[in-house]
């Protein structure tokens, strides 16, 4: 897929996504590797981002699996179709076909409901796929996920064993809400995403708000980054600064002053008790410059 | 260099971090990809060997300890200028012949016989001499006469290093230095 860590990072910049050489080494390896990349961080720094851009940067299908408590094998790997199965065999039974014939027929590939895990065995081009938020899925689906990311095959009963026609790329996301097995950990890869640098950020800034003039984007990112570094329930993530920006530009905004700021200030805080926090004194001295 | 690889490994486990067999080879291979440079070598192994953010502190001692001080393994070329500082603040210099030393056991010095007398006295020499081989040769001492260490005692660096320190006799060598500084 890439031939050097250089060119991965210039192909994802192709695809507005700026990552750090230290990021780009390890999406790298454990492409070569063939190791799935576990990537945790705070909420909004890019790590689903990570794997659309992956997919797009390698011409490949996303395939994305949302974990949540509770999820099961017949959400996530496969599930049969029972309705059409039912109709198949009201279908059979009136032209009197043999349970032998029948059960050739109903348990074959048309029957059979792909979910996002065999998806990715199954797709004929290697695929991307992402695991999102695995920690909030539980050591059942853990377990079973484990033995998929062994192998790359899963045995169906009454169909057969499955494996995989591409090994997929798999990128698993977490938010650090739950400590997960260690076995799953140490067959993966990791990846810390962070808040980035101003430097980091202000570039971002001007890749994904075209149009933003050079001295509003300093100082905005320079209050952000400033603003994070507040004791704060929910820091603003890159997402917030970007969508911030956005407003600012379409509000016809010239220079960042405290009542621009605290007017504005919902885009980038979501509670109440952080935005309660930031008072107007705070403003002031959060940006720069005064 | 492969070997000194597997060795950090085991040094790693030494102190107590888990590292299974399939990360060694997952090391290896890494290793094999991105090359002995400084900053992917050292991304790379630890985007590997560390699985719990918390190890992290542990990694970085270790790794900077173990890769960063070169000893007789590596020669420096005879043309460094004998006070250059490489890129971590670390004194460079002409580096001596270190015969290879048991843990704790006395450290022979080829090339420069080590003059006798107390390492304070010796450490106020070299300070004065602004002999880099020797400041580094006794802060090794200092280092290995705290003995075998276990990772709960990297939480307190502070007291190892104060500890390392009284052990080479700092506060003399400094009295020696310094006379009459109020300490």
């Amino acid at each position: 897929m890439f031939s050097s860590i250089d060119e991965l990072q210039q192909k994802f910049s192709e695809c507005q996504y700026i990552v750090d050489r230290p990021v780009a080494t390890v999406v790298y390896l454990a492409l070569k590797l063939q190791k799935p990349i576990l990537v945790e961080g705070p909420a909004g720094v890019g790590k689903t981002e990570l794997a659309r851009v992956l997919a797009e940067s390698t011409n490949s299908p996303l395939i994305r699996l949302q974990c949540y408590e509770g999820l099961d094998e017949a959400k996530a790997l496969y599930e049969w179709n029972y309705q059409k199965q039912l109709l198949r065999l009201y279908l059979d039974q009136a032209q009197q076909k043999t349970w032998d014939e029948t059960k050739h027929n109903i348990f074959t590939e048309e029957f059979l409901l792909a979910r996002p895990l065999l998806k990715s065995l199954l797709s004929e081009r290697p695929a991307v796929l992402l695991i999102d938020e695995v920690d909030k899925s539980d050591e059942e689906f853990e377990s079973f996920l484990l033995e998929i990311l062994s192998d790359y095959q899963v045995s169906i009963p009454e169909f057969g064993t499955v494996k995989a026609k591409h090994i997929p790329v798999v990128v698993l996301t977490s938010n650090n809400s739950r400590d997960f097995g260690d076995a799953l950990k140490r067959r993966c890869v990791h990846l810390y995403l962070d808040y980035p640098s101003y430097e980091r950020e202000l570039e971002i800034v001007r890749l994904k708000v075209p149009g933003i003039k050079e001295a509003l984007a300093r100082q905005l990112v320079r209050f952000v980054q400033n603003l994070r570094g507040q004791k704060l329930k929910k820091a603003p993530s890159i997402a917030e600064t970007i969508e911030w920006a956005q407003a600012l530009l379409a509000l016809g905004v010239d220079s960042l002053d405290a009542e621009t700021v605290e007017s504005t200030l919902g885009i980038l805080l979501k509670y109440q008790s952080d935005i309660e926090k930031v008072t107007a004194k705070k403003v002031a001295s959060l940006l720069p410059g005064q | 260099m492969e070997e000194k690889v597997l060795e950090f490994c085991r040094l790693l486990r030494k102190y107590g971090l888990v590292v299974s067999f399939s990360q060694i080879i997952d090391v290896l291979k890494a290793v094999a990809e991105v090359g002995f440079d400084r900053e992917d070598f050292y991304h790379a192994l630890r985007a590997i060997l560390i699985v719990e953010q918390e190890d992290l502190p542990l990694f970085d001692n270790l790794f900077r300890l173990y890769f960063q001080q070169p000893l007789s393994k590596y020669k420096k070329p005879k043309d460094s200028k004998a006070s250059d500082f490489d890129d971590a603040g670390n004194p460079e210099g002409k580096d001596i012949e270190m015969t290879e030393s048991a843990e704790g056991a006395g450290m022979g010095v080829e090339g420069e016989q080590l003059p006798p007398g107390s390492p304070a006295h010796l450490l106020a020499k070299a300070v004065l001499e602004g002999n880099y081989p020797l400041l580094r040769a006794l802060a090794d001492m200092g280092v290995r006469s705290l003995g075998r260490l276990k990772p709960e005692d990297f939480k307190r660096m502070d007291d190892l290093i104060e500890q390392a320190k009284k052990n080479i006799g700092w506060d003399e060598a400094l009295e020696i230095l310094f006379p009459s500084r109020g300490f």
